[in-house]
């Protein structure tokens, strides 16, 4: 008989629908390298305008015309700054509150770009690719500060635009996007000899911020024993990134003004400043992505997220080589791993981090995501980024740049179970999280064939059918040790 | 400033005060002491928060990040203004400030960092457990961690429970118990958590302020038979921009950290008198100021300890100086005091554990041979 993807879809996807008949693991693997060959698909399926149409209630027509082009392109941006100034002004004069100015800043983009993850993992077929983009989002943690929320969501399409290509090109485009040059502290970074401190334009001078953590969490990490000296030639390289043109936020830009000329070494090499700034700065990032060093780090952190939380070292060892052999190339990775992932055993042994099981707990009953539209910080249940942020990991809120953990030791703590509970309780009962299958199943229960799927223990597959009333067997079903894990 | 006769003296005293400590714990205070740790993430700026008055080189290296008014130490440090209810601690003899002070980390990486201060190896992910932990399971303790995940430093082979306010309303339609029960039988991992996720649904106010925070920890150590040890954390100390002096943003953490001490000792009622609180970063900032006005990760920093424990206030330094060739790689202030071996006293204090017993299994590889001498 032929193997069912029902484990594979659990294990690097969001698993499967109970009303949909289960897919043949080959298929699966099937459709999984096809998105990644044919990544131009993945890109192109673009379902913001019909996402913004689902939303019924609480977005005005222009903020639809804002939202539907904030992921894609400047002018929405430009757009956006606008209506963000024209929202400030009037709460100012009129002495409001600006919880709706803070609304627009912060709390909507937030929710867009969490809107945005969760119909692209629910609603379409390339679960492995949108797993990848999870993935990458928490590998370039990027959270709020600086006002640079307003760049989030433009910052995770990016990240989703370019994870198909080279390592060095996706480092270059996210150490230079203006979401993170807010966020570590590059904007004022300053020369010491440039031309804006000669004249006074500024007294700013150096940040090693984000020259720290390029190095540290973004290629080659503490292991290669790089020393000051290379953070200080890093943090020199990338004097002059800014955001140049407020009305032009997502635009960060090299302003050369601002550079520190000159030849900047970074583990013992050369690089000679350049008039745009970007070569000087792409060919670090070449030079750093192309080590052994990244290769590992990359490697080990993608087989942390799909494999094990103590990865082993011969799969390391051999994605290590595939991304040294093609120079870096992601895809190349990614299908690597994807033969990695079809010699395993289907042991459910791999703890699954909140959002990816928040969202396989809805495919599971079918429930779309909610389309509550939230105008301020407090809490709903029916805004999907307020479920994300109860339930432990909502992308942009990490408080550390470091991200997310990708252990089962740290999601296991009696207060992250105690919100999967309260939020399985919730499936099925609550009205934004209704549907179809929940229904049958409240009526007639969970039906033998329909448990076996999930690979539960013997046990827990009784224990799921003993328990009442129907949200307990909801909660037993999606707390089971079986589901958590995958 | 004694400088560096400090250490020499120090060494002495603390096997004179080890040999009267047992005595005097056993004879009249058997009570076992609380300890309320404050991680402080990011790299708290010891040299703002607890200024030199007397080292002019400060004034040479920084400008915007200096702090006027300060409120008076010892004479020759000043602590900064935010932190009013510290200040009214150390004038009633119950806060004391060691400075210059870190875990021998030199790396300036704040995820290194934070998992030495945490788990107090000798080596960053050395270990997996944290220091406290280990302290609190040598002890048979519990602890109570208000925080979001469960850090590090409270983790042993025992559970650890932790708690967070959530807005989510407890599961109300079950027999909570059996169904928890039930659902993790068998499930060595999980299993061990039922009983501290059926705890997590008696929800308390959802005001996830620090200083809320601190006044549960404090409600719940003060109870009969409460935890004797208890966490919350404060983020945000990572000021490479703009970090402001008497005001702006390290001021205003500055000032949480406060509330927070504050809040706890309010709350603690009689159990204030046998606790100590306690703050724990990764590392300090570099000495001089960057180019934005900031400062960036550097070395030694400074641990604010308060509490009725402390008998004594003072600023325990083996000062090393601000000079070019006295800050290591002529940028950070150096580690003179090793923070595990102030912890360790602390612990030894509290806990009553002797210091050999800290040695061998909260820090190995430790010398613990500091007398941090404010205990009365």
């Amino acid at each position: 008989m032929e193997n069912s993807a029902d484990w594979i879809s659990r294990r690097a996807g969001f698993g499967f629908r109970l009303s949909e008949n289960p897919m043949s693991e080959k298929q699966w693997f099937t459709n999984a390298r096809h998105s990644i060959e044919n990544s131009k698909s993945y890109i192109d399926n673009n379902r913001i305008k019909p996402l913004l149409k689902s939303i019924k209630r609480g977005l005005t027509d222009e903020e639809r015309k804002i939202y539907s082009g904030i992921t894609l392109n400047q002018t929405a941006a430009i757009l956006y700054r606008a209506q963000l100034w024209k929202e400030e002004e009037r709460a100012l004069k009129a002495n409001e509150n600006l919880d709706k100015v803070i609304a627009l800043k912060g709390v909507r983009p937030q929710w867009l770009s969490a809107m945005r993850r969760a119909d692209l993992c629910l609603n379409t077929k390339q679960d492995f690719a949108n797993r990848l983009w999870l993935f990458w989002l928490n590998y370039f943690t990027v959270s709020e500060a600086m006002n640079n929320g307003p760049c989030m969501p433009h910052f995770h399409e990016m990240i989703r635009k370019n994870m198909f290509g080279n390592m060095s090109d996706l480092v270059f485009k996210v150490v230079t996007h203006s979401a993170m040059i807010l966020y570590l502290d590059n904007n004022d970074s300053t020369g010491d000899q440039s031309k804006a401190r000669k004249q006074k334009w500024t007294t700013d001078g150096t940040n090693e911020n984000l020259a720290r953590e390029t190095l540290e969490l973004y290629t080659v990490t503490p292991s290669n024993g790089y020393t000051q000296d290379d953070v200080n030639g890093m943090t020199n390289i990338l004097t002059g990134w800014k955001v140049k043109d407020w009305d032009n936020v997502y635009k960060a830009q090299f302003v050369e003004d601002y550079h520190q000329p000159g030849t900047h070494t970074v583990l013992g090499k050369k690089y000679k400043s350049t008039r745009t700034g970007t070569g000087q700065l792409k060919r670090v990032i070449e030079d750093l992505t192309a080590l052994e060093d990244t290769a590992r780090h990359v490697t080990f952190r993608l087989c942390q997220h799909f494999i094990s939380d103590k990865p082993n070292p011969s799969h390391v060892q051999q994605l290590s080589a595939i991304y040294i052999s093609n120079k870096g190339q992601l895809t190349a990775v990614y299908l690597g791993l994807l033969d990695i992932l079809q010699t395993l055993e289907h042991k459910q042994d791999k703890f699954l981090n909140p959002e990816v099981w928040a969202y396989q707990s809805l495919k599971t009953f079918n429930i779309s995501p909610p389309t509550g539209v939230p105008n301020n910080r407090r809490f709903k249940l029916n805004h999907i980024d307020n479920i994300l942020r109860e339930l432990g990991l909502l992308h942009g809120e990490a408080s550390q740049p470091n991200g997310w953990s990708e252990v089962e030791e740290d999601w296991l703590s009696n207060e992250y179970l105690d919100r999967r509970v309260s939020f399985s309780a919730i499936i099925g009962l609550n009205t934004h999280y209704k549907s179809d299958t929940c229904t049958a199943i409240k009526n007639s229960g969970f039906s033998a064939i329909d448990l076996e799927r999930f690979n539960l223990s013997s046990y827990s597959q009784a224990f799921v059918s003993d328990s009442r009333p129907f949200q307990s067997q909801i909660v037993a079903l999606l707390c089971s040790p079986g589901f958590l894990r995958s | 400033m004694n400088r560096r006769d400090f250490i020499k003296t120090s060494a002495a005293s603390a096997i004179a005060y080890t040999m009267g400590h047992s005595v005097f714990a056993h004879a009249s205070n058997p009570e076992i002491g609380n300890i309320f740790v404050i991680l402080l993430r990011g790299g708290m700026d010891g040299l703002a928060a607890v200024q030199p008055l007397h080292d002019k080189k400060i004034f040479d290296i920084r400008s915007s990040c200096i702090v006027e008014n300060t409120r008076q130490l010892d004479g020759d440090f000043g602590l900064h203004p935010s932190m009013k209810n510290f200040s009214d601690r150390w004038n009633a003899g119950n806060a004391s400030v060691v400075h210059a002070t870190g875990f021998d980390y030199y790396g300036r990486s704040h995820f290194e960092g934070q998992n030495l201060m945490e788990g107090g190896g000798g080596a960053p992910y050395a270990t997996s457990t944290g220091w406290l932990g280990r302290a609190m399971e040598v002890s048979n303790l519990s602890s109570l961690a208000i925080t979001l995940p469960t850090p590090l430093i409270c983790k042993s082979t025992a559970i650890t429970e932790s708690l967070y306010p959530s807005n989510f309303k407890k599961n109300i339609f079950a027999d909570n118990a059996t169904l928890l029960e039930g659902i993790w039988k068998g499930d060595m991992a999980l299993s061990k958590h039922t009983k501290s996720t059926l705890k997590s649904y008696q929800r308390y106010d959802r005001d996830n302020s620090p200083e809320q925070l601190a006044r549960e920890v404090a409600k719940q150590m003060s109870q009969v038979g409460g935890p004797k040890v208890g966490f919350v954390e404060y983020s945000g100390f990572d000021t490479h921009s703009r970090q402001g002096g008497e005001h702006g943003d390290h001021a205003h953490h500055l000032t949480k950290l406060d509330k927070i001490i504050h809040s706890f000792a309010s709350y603690s009622n009689e159990v204030w008198n046998n606790s100590i609180v306690i703050t724990v970063t990764e590392f300090g900032r570099t000495a001089k100021e960057n180019g934005t006005k900031g400062t960036d990760h550097g070395a030694a920093s400074a641990i604010f300890l308060a509490g009725g424990l402390i008998k004594s206030s003072k600023v325990i330094t083996d000062w090393p100086g601000l000079n070019k060739k006295e800050l290591f790689e002529q940028r950070d202030l150096r580690q003179t005091t090793d923070a595990r071996d102030v912890y360790g006293d602390v612990i030894h204090h509290a806990f009553n554990i002797s210091k050999q017993n800290i040695k061998d299994t909260v820090f190995p590889g430790t010398e613990q041979a500091l007398n941090l001498d404010i205990w009365g």
